[in-house]
């Protein structure tokens, strides 16, 4: 990953452009969330880049390790660069992720509700043993 | 002491009443007489106005069997006026004269002044504000804040030296509400000779100046420029407001806060003063010679380091530190690398005391606290001395982690030399709630944490995480269990307290017990409560029927702490939800009862699809019916708003995790370490 400045993108929300530099707190130029860099939680469960992190990253033990394991590594790179990762958009129980995603809803960017999407297979055979489209399945 | 009874005697009309209260008229010539005085040296302080037009200032002479002891004259608004004079023992008679009255139309008497009350001060009674301030209730409407007094342009104060002690300082608490103007400057006087001159600034600040005194001393204030009338809005003539006057001993071993604070505040996590953008304090000299370095938590709010303060001793430098954003902990060395102190008398006896200052390359802009005109550089909580070098080691290897993990995320890189700031820990993985509370994912997780479901964690795994632990400003507690339940829960948090680090815990409050509170008091701990509910019958629909035990635990640890410099923090938790929503101003009514520091709305995590449903309390719980949509939760920010103007208890919303606080609310706002642990 090339080491590279932070780049302003529409979903990090900063309203400090009128602030003059030397009186800007210095929130404005930082990434969507600075979790993955300042937070590690090593719990009974796993290891988890931020305490709304979901599924675990690795096992307890491997602590030392998993602090710059290539997931972490990855959620990182996207933040950078302005973006959630897989990762993240997994990670439903974050405001920040639920914010982004009712704000690309309201958008128009995205269509889809917050949830993973149901793999073509399920959806075929559910089509074919049930012959409903797999947004009322869903709902059932 | 019992006071000499006065009486007066001639030239004193009937006593009348104002909306200030009783006063007489005194007219060309009057007397007082005092008895049983003891001899010695005395003061008689009078508060005394008139009605004369506002240029005019009757001139007041004062006798002491029939000997003349001073004159002043006297304006129209009501202040104190006094004179000092040897006193025999016995009785006394006092003469006071005026060189004008005056007569008003329907009133026949010839007038001079108004006196309300007249006192005699001897050197048993407590000292005082003598003469050239006006009354604390003087005129409605006057600027003066909460317990300040305005002097006049001068100003005459009776100071004693601290019980058992000669006074070695003067401590000034002075201010005034002026922003946008010039600065007074107030010169100090002790029998005629001028001690001290200094730039008084607006807002209440302290003034301390060397000044040994072992007897009583009458210090003189002046400023040569009072307030124009223009500006104030008062007819008065106002100097500058003063709260305290004092005559203070240093103790040998404490530092001794002088210019640049202002009073101490206790709403935030320490208790801490703003530091203006220079400040000082003196160490005694004693303590220079046994101490190695210089700490305590700081707090800027600046989040990018670029907040400096430089740390000089005695004008030689000792340190340039980046500060970091939050509350941390700073340890500045007081010597050289050869481990001598810097600052040594090897010629000639010692200073008793040596000025350390801290100054800020920039402030706290004021456009982030608009309704305080007053200038902010960074709190700062109680500094200490210490010589402990591990502690010193760790504090130097803390900041410089601090600061490359944010060289780090400035440059987006992505595998990091630095390690976490916060670390996430799971002190305990048993709980005192079974079956476990309605919407918690207790066997999911029992399942997960596999053979660690019972590993011990305790201090001394916190010290094998190495730099983890060594580089974590907070370590925050996210056990599925019951942290408070921990055998070793005294151990750990003393533990993390000498490590200067900030605890969160998350509690169900089932768990405070007398011993649980002594092991959290005084520690630099937040404790988050999670309720959910303010009665006995919906806690039963999310938890079980213990709901009477807790309260009264909570109350008891609110007595504790407050022996304690008020920590832990206590933040309850409310999950707003289907089953609870009603209990949200009842919530806020027991976090007034239990003064909490702040009502914590934490959103009910979201599952997609969950199948959780309990039926408990005769409520049926169904984890995705119970989850509210934005409509629902913006009707509960609404009301969140209203309750907590209303009860007078902060609301820290960490629906908004992750989003920059509105700089023009920053200073007001509960500050929470992190928004969900």
């Amino acid at each position: 990953m090339p080491d590279k400045p932070i780049d302003k993108t529409e979903i990090v929300s900063q309203e400090h452009e009128s602030i003059p530099p030397e009186e800007d707190l210095g929130f404005s130029q930082q990434p969507l969330c600075r979790e993955p860099w300042e937070s590690y939680y090593i719990l009974r469960r796993g290891i988890l880049p931020c305490c709304y992190g979901n599924p675990i990253v690795a096992p307890m033990s491997d602590w030392e390790d998993a602090w710059n394991s290539p997931q972490i590594q990855e959620i990182r790179r996207y933040l950078s660069q302005g973006k959630l990762s897989p990762y993240c958009l997994e990670s439903l129980g974050c405001p920040i992720v639920q914010r982004v995603l009712a704000a690309q809803k309201a958008a128009g960017n995205s269509d889809k509700p917050p949830g993973r999407p149901r793999p073509a297979w399920l959806r075929a055979v559910n089509r074919v043993f049930f012959g409903l489209p797999a947004r009322i399945y869903r709902r059932l | 002491m019992s006071k000499p009874n006065i009486a007066y005697k001639e030239g004193w009309f009937s006593p009348e009443e104002d909306q200030l209260g009783p006063y007489r008229w005194m007219g060309e010539k009057a007397v007082i007489c005092c008895h049983g005085l003891k001899a010695g040296r005395k003061h008689i302080r009078m508060l005394a106005g008139h009605s004369f037009p506002d240029h005019v200032f009757p001139r007041l002479s004062c006798f002491v069997e029939g000997l003349h002891v001073g004159e002043m004259e006297i304006e129209s608004a009501f202040s104190f006026y006094g004179f000092s004079f040897d006193a025999p023992a016995g009785d006394m008679r006092i003469e006071l004269k005026l060189d004008k009255t005056e007569t008003v139309s329907g009133d026949p008497r010839a007038l001079g002044i108004m006196v309300r009350e007249i006192d005699i001060i001897g050197p048993d009674d407590e000292a005082v504000f003598f003469s050239g301030w006006y009354p604390k209730d003087a005129a409605p409407g006057t600027p003066a804040g909460a317990g300040m007094l305005w002097m006049k342009h001068k100003a005459v104060c009776l100071l004693d030296p601290p019980p058992r002690a000669a006074g070695k300082f003067l401590k000034l608490t002075v201010g005034h509400p002026y922003f946008n103007t010039e600065n007074p400057t107030l010169t100090l006087s002790v029998d005629g000779r001028t001690v001290a001159e200094t730039t008084i600034f607006p807002g209440e600040r302290d003034y301390v100046f060397p000044l040994s005194a072992d007897k009583r001393i009458r210090l003189e204030l002046e400023v040569k420029k009072p307030f124009a009338c223009s500006l104030t809005g008062d007819a008065r003539a106002l100097g500058i407001m003063v709260h305290n006057a004092a005559l203070i001993a240093q103790q040998e071993e404490a530092l001794l806060y002088t210019e640049g604070w202002y009073h101490w505040e206790y709403g935030e996590f320490f208790p801490f003063r703003w530091m203006s953008g220079q400040a000082r304090v003196l160490i005694p000299h004693s303590l220079l010679l046994k101490s190695k370095y210089i700490s305590g938590f700081m707090f800027s709010e600046y989040a990018d380091f670029s907040q400096e303060m430089e740390i000089t001793l005695d004008g030689k430098s000792l340190a340039r530190v980046h500060l970091q954003h939050k509350w941390n902990f700073y340890s500045i060395p007081l010597r050289s690398s050869d481990d001598t102190p810097l600052k040594t008398e090897p010629e000639g006896p010692p200073q008793p005391a040596y000025v350390i200052e801290f100054s800020l390359n920039k402030l706290f802009a004021a456009r982030y606290h608009p309704d305080d005109p007053r200038e902010f550089g960074i709190r700062a909580a109680r500094l200490e001395c210490h010589h402990d070098d591990e502690l010193h080691g760790l504090a130097q290897e803390y900041h410089r982690n601090s600061l490359l993990n944010y060289q780090e995320m400035k440059s987006g890189k992505c595998r990091l030399e630095s390690f976490p700031l916060t670390l996430g820990i799971d002190l305990y993985g048993r709980c005192n709630i079974n079956p476990p509370c309605v919407y918690c994912l207790w066997h999911t997780m029992k399942k997960l944490e596999g053979d660690y479901k019972d590993a011990d964690v305790d201090e001394t795994t916190l010290r094998e995480y190495g730099p983890f632990f060594r580089s974590a400003r907070t370590l925050v507690n996210c056990s599925f269990g019951e942290p408070l339940l921990h055998p070793r829960l005294e151990e750990i948090l003393s533990f993390c307290s000498r490590s200067k680090k900030i605890i969160e815990l998350s509690s169900n409050g089932q768990a405070l017990t007398a011993k649980s509170v002594r092991a959290m008091v005084g520690k630099p701990l937040y404790l988050y409560i999670s309720l959910d509910a303010a009665c006995k019958e919906t806690y039963a629909k999310i938890r079980n029927d213990r709901w009477d035990s807790i309260v009264p635990n909570l109350v008891l640890l609110n007595q504790e702490r407050k022996k304690r410099d008020n920590l832990p923090k206590i933040y309850m938790v409310f999950m707003p939800m289907k089953v609870n929503r009603d209990d949200l101003e009842g919530y806020f009514q027991l976090c007034k009862r239990i003064e909490a520091d702040a009502l914590v709305l934490r959103p009910l995590l979201y599952l997609v699809d969950s199948k959780i449903e309990v039926t408990r309390g005769g409520y049926t719980f169904r984890y995705r019916d119970e989850l509210l949509n934005r409509e629902e939760q913006g009707e509960i920010f609404r009301l969140c708003d209203i309750y907590s103007e209303k009860y007078g208890v902060p609301v820290a919303n960490q629906f908004e995790f992750g989003e920059t606080a509105d700089p023009q609310q920053k200073a007001g706002k509960p500050h929470l370490e992190l928004q969900r642990s």
